[in-house]
């Protein structure tokens, strides 16, 4: 990493930045903001929208601010009247190859194309208006409108150098060259995963989730619905985002009251169930590492990998079927809300579970295909109806024109409304495994673990891992003495890959680890506000921690809700009940399609 | 069909990314396959060599040489740049269409030409000049025209 | 044997031209015989150093229409550490008007092969590719069995001739993409990619093929390197005028009377070219354009100067591959522009939007003149199109493809305003 600095002058204005700074980044230390279309935070830059082009001294033809790295004593101009002149000529091929109706989008009032039309005074075009006419792909969750694509390729990036899902690429030459699914085909039929990060950085309306806020609205009008909510530990740190506020605005009081103020029937915690996972899933762990060590059973499918990224599970059918022993059978903390509400709850309230709907909230795209896969009906219904984004939700809180800012704080309804700290660092690359090893390590030990803030599996980079060294256990697990657990964590399916490559290659070897299919985590999804960036991952994050640092119930197994809920119903964790309900399966999906 | 699948699959393992050779592999499977590349072809290919299939079709989307599309016996490729331009070859074009009865970029009925444009050929001190698939052309008259046709015929 | 090309030069001045229609070019005795990897063997017995001074005190310019300096190039790869060098003959001979590649490949093609390997050593590359267009199926055929034959005699491959040196060379084919000319468009076409360039820098000297350093060289311009080691610097400095040494293959086509290739040096002028070789124009002079599709068109003054780099920088323009495309006076220059047009709307990668959306646009507007339908305001969009795509594109396609439109608005507004 260069410590070394430069100086350099941006339209008179001299700056001194690191030497592996891109020109753009030194205007913004000038104070200068350079326009992007193609260029986005978190993704490799290409340098092909060119909107971003500045004169550097020296070079014959105009250089990409975005990509072009400072050199001390650099000149550079980026608002001549040329640069000007070109800039709006950029825009205004783009503006001639897309879809003006702006009143009938989605994206209306918040995209990155208005944005810059409005900053460059556009009044007219002197291009005849040729969008795609292609139909829009409405096949899968994510929906593709071409007359809006502005070929930036951000979605290709994220498709297949993050996630390496491989959807998306470029299709043709030239003119005609677009954005398409693999081989032209809907995209529900490619290996599409659903993780909506092609959404996060797509600048337009091209790109979309479905929307289902019609029929929820549907429910909560109809009187004889009663329409159940939950909310993922994501949401509580970024609907106040999502409604305009700044990134990492802590609302979870405000998010029950307002989920009430919408009509929402019963507002109940994901949270919840996210314990209900630990100890589910802490068993399971523990059940198999016994078989493992003190049975020397060789069979047993370790590592276990967790289970509650839908992204990842389709990503894992589709790439690493392999891995589907190793796949804890417990459902996402989604799912498992959805089995008991229309089961425990709907028995403790004394409703017809005909007549509940559940929808939950959700950071997430992919739980959106989640809560449709055919088997998420243990309850005798479809557990979880519908899923609505974060931003749904505040299309839905902006629809009633509500200022969130002033909603009065609420409480999450019983019984599934009460939570710990652990369910809440969910939402958290790391948040699955410090949770879980908060439980297992108490259960094994007999001693609660020592710190609450377990660093290394916490933080952004690509594959964390930690090596846990058991010295002292309660006589149960007397075998695990001196053993030492060694965990991992991954975060987006790209990262998925390479850890999944080097295990299954025997290059490395854990007992434990947690993947989830979006960069950062679940606060990283695909629901979530836009404009994203790895710094406002890093704020909602944040706030995540801050949550779990307030709470006086920070471990799983300490819920009383749960506890209830086990002494009421499920009898003991990986009982028979506890299976049929809250544990699923897997199939292999054709990685080439 | 499977004689011509062994063959197919002895070029696909010819692949070798150090040798750059995708687009000569591409182009071989392609001649198997009646100038194209079938989709249960295209699905191969990528299992085989690890290239993921979006990417192979955004590579064939790109070259005018390979088609993801069906197309005819024989690929006649007719320039349509300056020095042809000026030695009449739209002549030759329009007497092509003519001929086989189709435009530029369709196949006959028959399935055995496809008429395509191409960019210069390198013949130009000789135009008006045409491709029918590996071999080109020069000089080429109205008169010339029917012997060329008549060898593919 | 065909080469689909009359060469009109005169035996005696020629350097490159010598074997082609002389020696049979499958045979690598036949260009043994006729002093062929001479200059190989000279180069192997010199430090690699002293093998890029020779070519950069012999002042040869690439001749792929860049007209970078060659031995400046070299160094920039033969500095750049790394455990895999490359070098790249760019064989994508695409430029409307130019068949000088297509020639030197399938009438001598070890003369081509002796001076990729003499690179290679220069820059320390072990590894190369000749990237030829797919549509030339002829030169692959011969570069092929050249290859081969040059393995079995131990030109290429490990230790060769007795040296150090090891060497492998590949055919790389193109898929019919103009583009893949531009020499980062290339290597992403060997990576097995979508032929789209990549933002410089960085170059790729620095990072090129699989992110080595890569040095991508034109056909001719490698074709001269034998002959500058084995006749020393000072032979090619010799030949020519001062400034602009060497020999140039230049091709005519169009409204010439006899059309054909001519290889000569660099004073000479474009018209003197013609009507020595050419036999004149076929008809009266209206234009000409000079270096292939995005060449400037050239006024009947300017073809009176010199094809010098000093004469051509004072008049803004570029000899480009060497192709001189003449137009009498039946030819309407809106015709002239919309092949143009049409061509680079066909052929933009559609990476940039300057030049994806551009190229459709000026073919939009040529269109409009063409069917008399085109106004002022017309060409005033056209210009301001052409002006930004010359600055802002990503690569040379987009910022060249636009001179024949301006330096036809220079000349001919008038022309193109009444069709």
């Amino acid at each position: 990493m260069a410590s070394k600095k430069v100086t350099l002058h941006i339209d008179g204005i001299e700056v001194t930045v690191p030497a592996d700074f891109s020109i753009m980044q030194a205007a913004k230390v000038a104070g200068i903001d350079i326009p992007v279309l193609c260029w986005h935070n978190d993704l490799r830059e290409e340098g092909n929208c060119r909107i971003c082009v500045v004169e550097v001294e020296g070079q014959p033809t105009y250089q990409p601010s975005c990509a072009y790295k400072v050199a001390d004593g650099m000149k550079v101009k980026v608002n001549t009247p040329e640069l000007l002149k070109a800039r709006k000529m950029v825009l205004e091929l783009i503006l001639s190859r897309h879809n003006m109706d702006c009143l009938n989008c989605e994206r209306n009032t918040h995209c990155e194309l208005q944005t810059l039309a409005d900053k460059y005074g556009m009044r007219e075009n002197r291009f005849e208006n040729e969008p795609s006419e292609l139909p829009i792909d409405a096949s899968s969750i994510v929906i593709r409108d071409s007359s809006k694509c502005i070929n930036c390729g951000r979605c290709i990036r994220a498709c297949n150098e993050v996630q390496t899902a491989y959807a998306l690429d470029w299709w043709g030459r030239g003119y005609e060259k677009m954005v398409l699914p693999t081989a032209g085909k809907p995209l529900a039929e490619t290996t599409c995963i659903n993780c909506g990060q092609c959404i996060n950085v797509c600048p337009t309306g091209a790109l979309m989730e479905r929307d289902d806020t019609a029929m929820v609205w549907e429910w909560i009008h109809d009187p004889e619905i009663h329409v159940v909510v939950q909310t993922a530990p994501a949401i509580r740190a970024s609907v106040g985002e999502a409604c305009g506020l700044e990134p990492g605005y802590l609302s979870t009081g405000k998010l029950a009251g307002v989920l009430k103020q919408l009509g929402f029937d019963k507002v109940m915690d994901t949270d919840f169930t996210a314990d209900l996972t630990i100890i589910e899933e802490g068993h399971e762990f523990l059940h198999r590492v016994t078989k493992a060590v003190r049975d020397g059973d060789k069979k047993v499918a370790l590592p276990l990998l967790t289970s509650c990224s839908p992204g990842w599970i389709k990503f894992m059918e589709t790439f690493y079927p392999d891995f589907i022993p190793n796949i804890s059978t417990c459902k996402s903390p989604q799912q498992m809300f959805g089995a008991l509400a229309k089961t425990y709850y709907a028995e403790k309230a004394k409703i017809d579970p005909a007549k509940i709907r559940v929808v939950s909230i959700m950071p997430c795209t992919a739980k959106k295909f989640e809560c449709n896969r055919p088997e998420m009906c243990d309850s005798g219904y479809q557990d979880v109806d519908a899923v609505l984004t974060t931003r749904e939700l505040a299309r839905m809180i902006k629809l009633h024109g509500i200022n969130f800012e002033m909603v009065k704080e609420s409480k999450f309804d019983d019984p599934m409304g009460i939570t710990t700290g652990a369910a809440d660092i969910f939402a958290n690359t790391g948040g699955v495994m410090e949770a879980a090893l908060r439980t297992v390590y108490e259960l094994v030990t007999g001693d609660p673990i020592p710190t609450m803030h377990f660093e290394p599996v916490r933080g952004f980079d690509g594959i964390k891992e930690a090596e846990i060294k058991i010295e002292k256990t309660t006589k149960e697990y007397e075998f695990l003495k001196g053993v030492t657990v060694k965990v991992a964590v991954a975060h987006s399916t790209g990262m998925a890959r390479k850890l999944l490559d080097a295990v299954r290659k025997g290059e490395k070897s854990y007992h434990f680890i947690e993947i989830m299919g979006c960069p950062g985590g679940c606060i990283g999804g695909g629901g979530q506000p836009r404009p994203t960036s790895w710094k406002i991952e890093a704020a909602r994050a944040e706030a995540i921690y801050k949550e779990d640092d307030s709470r006086e119930l920070r471990k799983s197994h300490v819920n009383p809700g749960i506890q209830q809920l086990y002494k009421e119903f499920l009898g003991k964790p990986n009982s028979h009940k506890a299976h049929e309900l809250l544990h699923t399966h897997y199939y292999p999906r054709e990685s080439v399609r | 069909m499977s004689s011509e699948n062994t063959k197919i699959k002895e070029v696909i393992q010819e692949y070798a990314p150090e040798k750059g050779n995708l687009m000569a592999v591409l182009r071989k499977v392609q001649q198997e396959c009646g100038n194209h590349l079938p989709p249960e072809v295209m699905k191969e290919i990528a299992i085989a060599t690890g290239i993921p299939l979006n990417r192979l079709y955004g590579f064939v989307s790109f070259y005018t040489m390979l088609s993801p599309v069906p197309r005819g016996r024989h690929i006649i490729r007719v320039c349509k740049d300056g020095p042809c331009n000026f030695k009449d070859g739209w002549v030759i074009t329009d007497l092509l269409e003519k001929e086989l009865g189709i435009e530029v970029g369709e196949t006959t009925e028959d399935g055995r030409f496809t008429l395509e444009e191409t960019a210069c050929i390198g013949a130009c001190t000789e135009a008006p000049a045409i491709m029918v698939d590996d071999v080109t052309y020069a000089n080429v008259t109205p008169e010339r025209l029917g012997e060329i046709l008549k060898k593919y015929r | 044997m065909n080469y689909h090309a009359k060469i009109l030069s005169a035996e005696k001045d020629h350097v490159l031209l010598k074997n082609v229609g002389k020696i049979d070019p499958m045979s690598i005795d036949a260009y043994i015989k006729a002093g062929g990897y001479e200059g190989l063997r000279k180069a192997l017995a010199m430090d690699p150093q002293k093998v890029i001074e020779e070519v950069s005190e012999s002042g040869l310019r690439g001749r792929g229409g860049a007209n970078f300096p060659t031995g400046r190039k070299w160094t920039f790869t033969a500095n750049a550490k790394a455990d895999q060098k490359y070098i790249i003959c760019n064989a994508d001979e695409g430029e409307p008007g130019t068949m000088k590649d297509r020639i030197l490949m399938e009438g001598d093609p070890h003369q081509v092969i002796e001076g990729i390997i003499i690179g290679a050593y220069a820059v320390g590359a072990t590894k190369g590719f000749i990237y030829i267009r797919g549509e030339y199926r002829k030169s692959i055929e011969t570069i092929t069995k050249a290859i081969a034959d040059a393995e079995k005699k131990g030109f290429i491959g490990r230790g060769i001739l007795g040296s150090k040196f090891d060497f492998e060379l590949y055919v790389a084919e193109g898929g019919g993409a103009y583009i893949c000319g531009d020499e980062t468009a290339l290597i992403e076409s060997i990576e097995g990619k979508r032929g789209e360039p990549r933002m410089k820098p960085p170059f790729p000297p620095v990072v090129g093929l699989y992110g080595k350093p890569t040095v991508v060289n034109n056909v001719e311009t490698l074709a001269n390197v034998p002959h500058i080691i084995k006749n020393g610097s000072a032979w090619f400095t010799k030949k020519g005028p001062a400034g602009s040494p060497g020999t140039k293959i230049f091709m005519l086509v169009g409204d010439v009377n006899d059309p054909g290739v001519v290889e000569t040096t660099f004073d000479r002028t474009p018209m003197d070219i013609i009507e020595t070789y050419g036999k004149g124009v076929d008809g009266a002079f209206k234009f000409a354009q000079i270096g292939g599709a995005s060449g400037n068109i050239f006024t009947a003054e300017m073809m009176k100067n010199p094809m010098t780099y000093d004469r051509m920088a004072e008049m803004k323009v570029s000899y480009g591959t060497g192709s001189i495309f003449v137009a009498n006076e039946s030819r309407n220059v809106v015709e002239f522009l919309s092949t143009i047009a049409r061509f680079f709307e066909h052929e933009s990668c559609g990476k940039c939007t300057p030049c994806r959306e551009g190229t459709h646009r000026i073919r939009q507007i040529i269109e409009k003149f063409e069917f008399g339908e085109g106004t002022i305001s017309d060409l005033e969009l056209l210009e301001e199109l052409a002006l930004v795509m010359k600055k802002a594109a990503l690569c040379g396609l987009g910022q060249a493809c636009v001179n024949p439109f301006l330096d036809a608005l220079r000349y001919f507004k008038g022309e193109i305003l009444a069709n």
